[in-house]
């Protein structure tokens, strides 16, 4: 071990020098962004313009030779057993080449039995059930309609009331858990299952005692003096990820291979489902992602539909591409759950909290772990947190990780009740959270929000101005903050090769879903190896490279960054030590300012250009490689409660609200946000864009909506399932940090999560503001808005 | 709305499970508005059904105003798509959209299918310069046929001309108007239709972002790019010489 020094802050507000004790061989740690070439600076996309020409290809534009289509056989009732699949008249059908029977169910709550047997239960509607490979997709869905299905219907429960009822259907009859994924999500705990509700999972900040701080808290609450109480309910929303879900699967029959193209978040996490449910070594699977069209949590994992695709290929004996459509996508393929948060805050007479209390539910269909409890647990500087999530299951899809999980739910009630509890104080909402939360971080984003939004000329709840011709518009301003977490996958490796050409190459099984991982690759390595990006190959996506992270809870570049920068030090290393002995140095030469300079016989040699000195090399290439090391010495990769490694965000919003129609328009949104050491600003605003447009969308206009008569999904497109477009954006301003911390040779964090927790929690503290009546249930509609309006006039309900 | 107004108005649930069978009513087996349409292929079948006898049924659907009924399919016909400038000839069935005979006859991956009905526009081209949904339009509707010629097509790999870049598609990749660019060729093809009229009205150079965010607004992106892709739209607009696009041009 060796020591490093580091730096530590907020840059512009101010750097400290840390030590830190690192591994031998580790490379000395970058100063500010300003002092470094590559990182920090903002090239476009290496990747730009195959996405912009039409070359890109993703997992649907993968075409091979014979290749035929696949289609899923769905179950048409939220809830049955399945007795039998006759395959036999749809194998008979024309273009068929193979029919399978679904052999193990992914993606539901595990309730203990094999997931062989979980097939022979349907406990949501669209479960697949089967599959058929053919030669035109036009085949497949005339010879799905010709497979047989014995389903004992039974009775189902989709109503989050109604399955809460002793008396409800059970969606399982066992105790359940769930697997998570590398986004996140799952729920291990052994917990109490009663009916359809499963637990209550209790909860304190990390480290402290649960039933001691839950006692505090109901002490906390009785005595007061200051307190707020209220219930919030969220809803269910799909990813919609703009490429479905999909894949196209081809087997080396001699070789007894297969290699899949599919897209995912985690290249490494489908090649280990298709081993483990195929049996078959993770050596004979290659999963390949050039490209992915976004998945914000649900694309983990080989899936239902990926062992299918499989399956067919191999009984096809030709390569199937099975890709599902739009209306698959709402049914199956998971989603975030709904929630209901009763949540409790008490304060003291000098505005400090004194109790934080959350209870609740969380509706993740057929799924376990629908939390919501990580922004109470994390976020405040409170002596006494407890939180109770407990699931409830329903016929319905299972829920998946999506961005953030849990948090932009948590945000929504814990936000708004902080509004509500300044507003019981006669604090402002500011005022309040620079009382209660010190995190560094957020206590300098709200700073710096406010000054560039101009917070200070807030008009007190629904004293705003009256526009619009007839009066009807009111406008109103909101601020939230939100909580994730520096998380790290310690398995990501990466291999820089400097060829005798000069020519430099990455390789890592990471994927680009749409963050453009391969763009901040490039920079590390060409700050390390002083050239410019575009002397570097990034290659990427295929699980023959050494593994990367799955790129879910914002671990990509947290993880990757370090590993690669590393291994590109250890190429140039290895490059130096080479020229040392070729050209028969007195020590090993340096690189400096793009060129090899070193003393030969104690005179300076002539400093030669980087590709000049390689073609010196006696081999054709030197290569680096390393495995991402925990972080350096004292600091601790996060976890949930683990205030150290926080990340923040702070947001705050302009809407207009009509108050004769109900339509709620975000204005503007100035969010400012920490994510370490940020590679590549440019990229960095794009994805903070994407996680407030997303979290308009969830406030606004996003609902899962499922048909109490018959369990259906009603709304499974586009056209009514509404996500944000062009014309609901708003004017959007990002104010980013750099934070360094020390942590790791890049000292990167990630962005995607963070982005997306605040932004509904604040575009509801601006409707309070605008029109004086709070909207606690999410989606924020036109009829909501009206219904509030309505209540506040005390007109009868209608 | 009511509940039943959406359970109608949500095309694969026209037949409920309350109303069929368990055995037929699996979903595959439903008649959806997508499936109905691409079965009975639009115009050109439509003129197909008329065609047969005791087409009783049929009598109610209008005659088109001109010409006498042409019959094809329900098998496929060989036609004539112009694609960025090119006769193609290529067998199209009646059912076939433009977005399938464009990726999987034509190899055209560039155009994307994001819904197959009409609700993301990831599949957005231009027929005859017109911004266009390549999922809801028939092939043979702008395919040349006997009396018919082409309609000219356009997509996003019409958009360079060789290895040079529209000045649209530059602006994107400068702006980081994309994320996982999946719905970026459809955001291309609309700007670049209002650029194209814009520029035909002589005024490319004020195209301000209330069009954009216009042209666009059929236009979904998930990851939210659209803060981006309106700089993008905007800065290409202003730039001195922006030249027309490589082929197949805009009315």
């Amino acid at each position: 071990m060796s020591r490093i020094e580091v730096p530590v802050g907020i840059v512009g507000v101010g750097l400290n020098s840390e030590q830190r004790e690192v591994p031998d061989g580790t490379p000395p740690a970058w100063r500010d962004n300003q002092s470094l070439a590559q990182v920090g600076k903002s090239p476009t996309r290496i990747d730009g313009a195959d996405k912009v020409s039409g070359r890109a290809r993703y997992t649907a534009d993968i075409v091979r030779p014979g290749m035929l289509h696949a289609k899923v056989l769905r179950s048409p009732h939220p809830h049955a057993r399945v007795h039998r699949v006759d395959l036999s008249e749809a194998l008979k059908m024309p273009g068929v080449k193979a029919a399978v029977v679904l052999p193990h169910l992914l993606g539901i709550a595990d309730d203990g039995s094999a997931r062989s047997t979980l097939v022979n239960r349907v406990r949501y509607y669209g479960q697949p059930v089967a599959a058929v490979a053919a030669q035109t997709l036009e085949q497949t869905v005339d010879a799905l309609s010709k497979i047989k299905v014995d389903y004992d219907v039974l009775p189902f429960v989709v109503d989050r009331e109604e399955a809460r009822k002793p008396t409800a259907p059970k969606v399982f009859e066992q105790a359940v858990t769930a697997r998570g994924s590398a986004g996140g999500g799952g729920s291990k705990d052994k917990l109490n299952q009663q009916g359809n509700i499963r637990g209550p999972r209790r909860s304190a900040p990390r480290g402290r005692d649960v039933d001691k701080q839950a006692a505090q808290v109901t002490q906390a609450l009785l005595a007061g003096p200051h307190g707020v109480r209220a219930t919030y309910k969220t809803q269910v929303q799909t990813h919609s990820a703009l490429e479905t879900h999909g894949m196209v699967a081809e087997w080396d029959r001699a070789k007894e291979e297969l290699t899949v193209w599919a897209s995912t978040q985690g290249i490494f996490s489908v090649r280990d489902d298709l081993a483990e449910y195929l049996d078959i070594p993770a050596t004979k699977v290659r999963v390949i992602t050039d490209f992915c069209g976004g998945g914000f949590g649900a694309k983990f994992g080989a899936g239902n539909y990926g062992v299918l695709a499989a399956l067919l290929a191999k009984e096809a004996g030709a390569p199937v591409r099975l890709v599902l459509d739009r209306r698959e996508e709402h049914l199956a393929v998971g989603n975030r759950p709904g929630s209901e948060q009763n949540i409790a805050l008490a304060a003291a007479a000098d505005g400090k909290l004194t109790a934080i209390e959350v209870k609740g539910f969380g509706f993740g269909g057929a799924g376990a772990g629908a939390g919501f409890g990580g922004p109470a647990l994390s976020m405040y500087d409170c002596p006494a947190v407890y939180v109770e999530e407990s699931d409830v299951f329903t016929h319905s899809g299972p829920l998946a990780a999506f961005r953030a999980p849990g948090h932009p739910q948590g945000a929504f009630a814990l936000e708004q009740a902080m509004d509500e509890l300044a507003e019981r104080l006669h604090v402002d909402p500011l005022t309040l959270r620079d009382l209660n939360d010190s995190h560094p971080a957020r206590r300098e984003e709200r700073k710096r929000t406010a000054a560039s939004f101009g917070w200070s000329s807030r008009t007190p709840t629904g004293q705003g101005p009256r526009l619009g011709k007839l009066g009807e518009i009111r406008r109103g301003i909101g601020l939230a903050q939100g909580c994730w977490y520096h998380l790290v996958n310690l398995e990501s490796s990466a291999e820089v090769r400097i060829h005798r050409d000069g020519s430099v190459e990455i390789l890592t099984g990471v994927q680009d879903i749409g963050g453009g991982v391969r763009t901040p690759l490039a920079q590390v390595v060409a700050e390390e190896l002083q050239l410019s990006i575009d002397k570097i190959k990034v290659t990427i996506g295929d699980t023959r490279l050494p593994p990367g992270p799955g790129s879910g809870g914002s671990v990509t570049t947290a993880s990757i960054t370090p590993a690669t920068r590393e291994a590109a030090y250890a190429a140039k290393q290895a490059l130096l030590k080479e020229l040392q002995a070729v050209l028969s140095l007195d020590q090993q030469p340096e690189l400096q300012g793009g060129n090899v300079v070193g003393v030969k016989g104690g005179k300076p040699i002539t400093p030669l250009p980087f590709a000049k000195a390689c073609a010196r090399m006696r081999r054709a290439e030197v290569l680096g490689s390393a495995t991402r090391q925990p972080d350096y010495g004292a600091t601790a990769t996060g976890k949930r409660g683990n205030f150290a490694a926080q990340l923040g965000g702070v947001q705050m919003v302009e809407v207009e609200v009509n108050t004769f129609t109900g339509v709620v328009k975000v204005l503007r949104v100035v969010a400012a946000h920490d994510c370490g050491r940020p590679v590549n600003p440019l990229l960095v605003h794009s994805q903070i864009h994407g996680g407030i447009i997303q979290g308009i969308s969830y406030a606004l206009f996003e609902e899962r909506r499922l048909d109490p008569r018959t369990g259906r999904v009603l709304n499974g497109n586009f056209e009514q399932y509404k996500i944000a477009g062009a014309l609901d954006v708003p004017k959007i301003d990002v104010i980013l940090l750099e934070e360094l911390r020390g942590r790791s040779s890049t000292d990167v964090s990630g962005i995607g999560e963070p982005a997306t927790v605040p932004t509904a929690a604040a575009v509801a503290n601006a409707v309070y503001n605008a029109i004086g009546v709070r909207i606690r249930e999410l989606p924020i509609t036109p009829a909501r808005v009206l219904a509030a309006l309505a209540s506040q006039r005390g007109d009868a309900k209608p | 709305m009511s509940k039943g107004d959406l359970n109608l108005l949500e095309g694969d649930s026209q037949l409920s499970a309350s109303t069929l069978p368990p055995s037929e009513a699996a979903p595959q087996a439903e008649v959806t508005r997508r499936g109905f349409l691409k079965q009975s292929g639009g115009a050109a079948s439509a003129a197909a059904l008329l065609s047969l006898p005791k087409a009783s049924a049929a009598a109610t659907v209008p005659v088109p105003a001109t010409g006498p009924a042409q019959v094809l399919g329900p098998g496929a016909v060989p036609a004539t798509l112009l694609v960025n400038g090119k006769p193609q000839k290529v067998m199209i069935e009646p059912r076939d959209t433009l977005v399938t005979v464009l990726r999987d006859r034509l190899g055209l991956l560039g155009t994307k299918l994001g819904c197959d009905r009409g609700g993301c526009g990831a599949c957005t081209v231009w027929v005859a310069g017109a911004p266009s949904l390549a999922c809801m339009t028939l092939a043979l509707d702008v395919a040349g046929l006997a009396g018919q010629p082409p309609q000219a097509i356009t997509t996003v790999e019409g958009l360079a001309k060789g290895s040079v870049l529209h000045p649209l598609q530059q602006a994107f990749v400068d702006k980081d108007a994309l994320q996982c660019g999946f719905c970026t060729p459809g955001m291309l093809m609309s700007c670049a239709a209002l650029h194209e009229q814009a520029r035909a009205a002589g005024k490319l150079a004020s195209v301000g972002e209330k069009e954009v965010r216009e042209a666009i607004a059929g236009n979904l992106c998930r990851c939210g790019a659209y803060p981006h892709i309106i700089e993008a739209a905007l800065a290409a607009a202003k730039l001195p010489t922006a030249p027309a696009p490589g082929k197949g041009g805009v009315k």
